[in-house]
């Protein structure tokens, strides 16, 4: 079986011109020894032929296998491209996200009082919050914004960079060089607004179109149940706005 | 006699100006309190005042301020108010210019003493930012008021008759104690300061 496969090798080396001079030789005289040796080797020739020809397609076929192949590798260009996009987009968008997070935060300012406490706080501005007990404020330093939830007063110099908005009860009260005590007073949302010292506006909705200018020495009231405003003569000419830890009690 | 007299004078004097208002009695200051007396913002820089650990209370010195224009505007009420003649409000107009340019302090105290808590063992000094003084005035005699049995009190209306800065130090002194200064006061008129501090 060994010697077989050996005389087929011998004459798939022939036809493949994989021999030297010597070796052709040698398998020439194998060849003219008997008939049925050129028998054998016609066999495999024919086969070979064959097989040469399925090896070897036509340039079209050769052309369109190339085009396949380079077609494929695009694909897979394409598609590793796209992928290496996607995650180069959303590292930027990762770090877009957290950058603007952490700006937010920057700007963002929290100040909260419990039952017995009072705060105090002087903006860059020069503006300075006084913070009653239970009260919490939430400043937005880069639009001068601060949300009010309790009771604060507040003292506004005129020539601040720009003019601060209280946001309180869902109504906004626009100021520049005062200063006023606001008060969030109940769960139903009533508000009540004291003025010291300049004006203060107090928009009492989106469209601007309920607002009201409160002058010093005057009280302005918001009753959210009934979405109206009033002012008066301010009732007291004298309260606390700040008490210190208390270290004797 | 001759306090009687005084006393007269006094009530006289104060006739159509505000008493002190109950809520500057019911405060109750510490050392770093700030409080709003008719738009003026006061912060209690200190107190030498002693803690009552027996009785749970703090003696009190508290006080309130108001301007020359607030004490027209007062005046002017009253004046509508009770029809005041021409006459007399020109008199009125004269003795707040003469004697109340710089405004007016309504001083209220509490002590544990009777004797202590006599008029005549106070005195104020005015000083302006930099500690140099404006005013100085001595309290005349009147005697404590009762509050509770362990609580007597006294109040005095003191008119400033120089003109003073937008902010300044009010030093309300007891003749009676070791301490140099026993409470200091800073007020800051209209309470919003209109320029923005230097930096």
């Amino acid at each position: 079986m060994e010697a077989e496969n050996h005389r087929y090798n011998q004459i798939i080396d022939f036809l493949a011109d994989a021999m030297t001079p010597q070796e052709k030789d040698q398998f020439k005289q194998w060849l003219n020894q008997s008939e049925n040796n050129k028998e054998l080797f016609l066999r495999v020739k024919i086969f070979w032929e064959k097989s040469e020809k399925d090896a070897h397609p036509s340039s079209v076929e050769a052309w369109d296998k190339i085009r396949q192949t380079i077609k494929d590798q695009n694909g897979d260009v394409l598609k590793m491209r796209f992928i290496k996009l996607s995650v180069a987009a959303s590292l930027l968008l990762l770090l877009t996200s957290g950058w603007l997070i952490y700006q937010a935060k920057q700007n963002l300012i929290y100040y909260a009082t419990n039952e017995n406490s009072f705060r105090k706080d002087t903006l860059d501005d020069g503006s300075i919050i006084y913070l009653y007990p239970s009260s919490s404020i939430q400043l937005r330093k880069d639009k001068n914004i601060l949300k009010l939830s309790g009771a604060a007063y507040f003292v506004v110099p005129k020539n601040c960079l720009n003019p601060l908005t209280v946001q309180v009860g869902g109504t906004n009260i626009k100021v520049k060089g005062t200063s006023f005590r606001v008060n969030l007073g109940n769960q139903k949302g009533d508000i009540s607004l004291m003025v010291e010292s300049g004006e203060v506006e107090w928009i009492q909705n989106h469209s601007h179109s309920q607002s009201l200018l409160v002058h010093a020495g005057e009280q302005a009231y918001f009753s959210n149940l009934q979405k109206s405003s009033w002012k008066e003569p301010k009732k007291e000419d004298i309260y606390i706005i700040y008490q210190p830890k208390l270290n004797h009690q | 006699m001759k306090t009687r007299i005084l006393l007269i004078l006094l009530f006289s004097f104060m006739n159509g100006f505000p008493q002190v208002d109950n809520a500057l009695k019911r405060m109750q200051l510490y050392e770093g309190s700030v409080y709003v007396t008719y738009g003026h913002r006061i912060t209690e820089v200190f107190s030498e005042l002693d803690y009552k650990m027996g009785v749970g209370l703090f003696p009190k010195t508290n006080i309130a301020f108001l301007n020359y224009q607030q004490l027209v505007l007062l005046m002017q009420d009253t004046a509508k108010r009770e029809q005041w003649s021409q006459e007399k409000y020109m008199e009125a107009r004269n003795r707040l210019k003469q004697h109340a340019p710089g405004g007016r302090i309504i001083l209220y105290v509490e002590r544990f003493d009777m004797y202590q808590t006599n008029n005549k063992f106070f005195f104020i000094i005015i000083r302006g930012n930099d500690e140099n003084k404006i005013f100085e005035y001595q309290l005349p005699y009147k005697a404590a008021e009762l509050v509770t049995t362990d609580v007597f009190s006294n109040w005095a209306i003191i008119d400033v008759d120089v003109p003073l800065p937008e902010s300044f130090f009010i030093y309300v002194n007891h003749k009676m104690t070791e301490h140099l200064s026993d409470t200091k006061f800073l007020v800051e008129q209209n309470a919003a300061p209109l320029q923005k501090p230097t930096e």
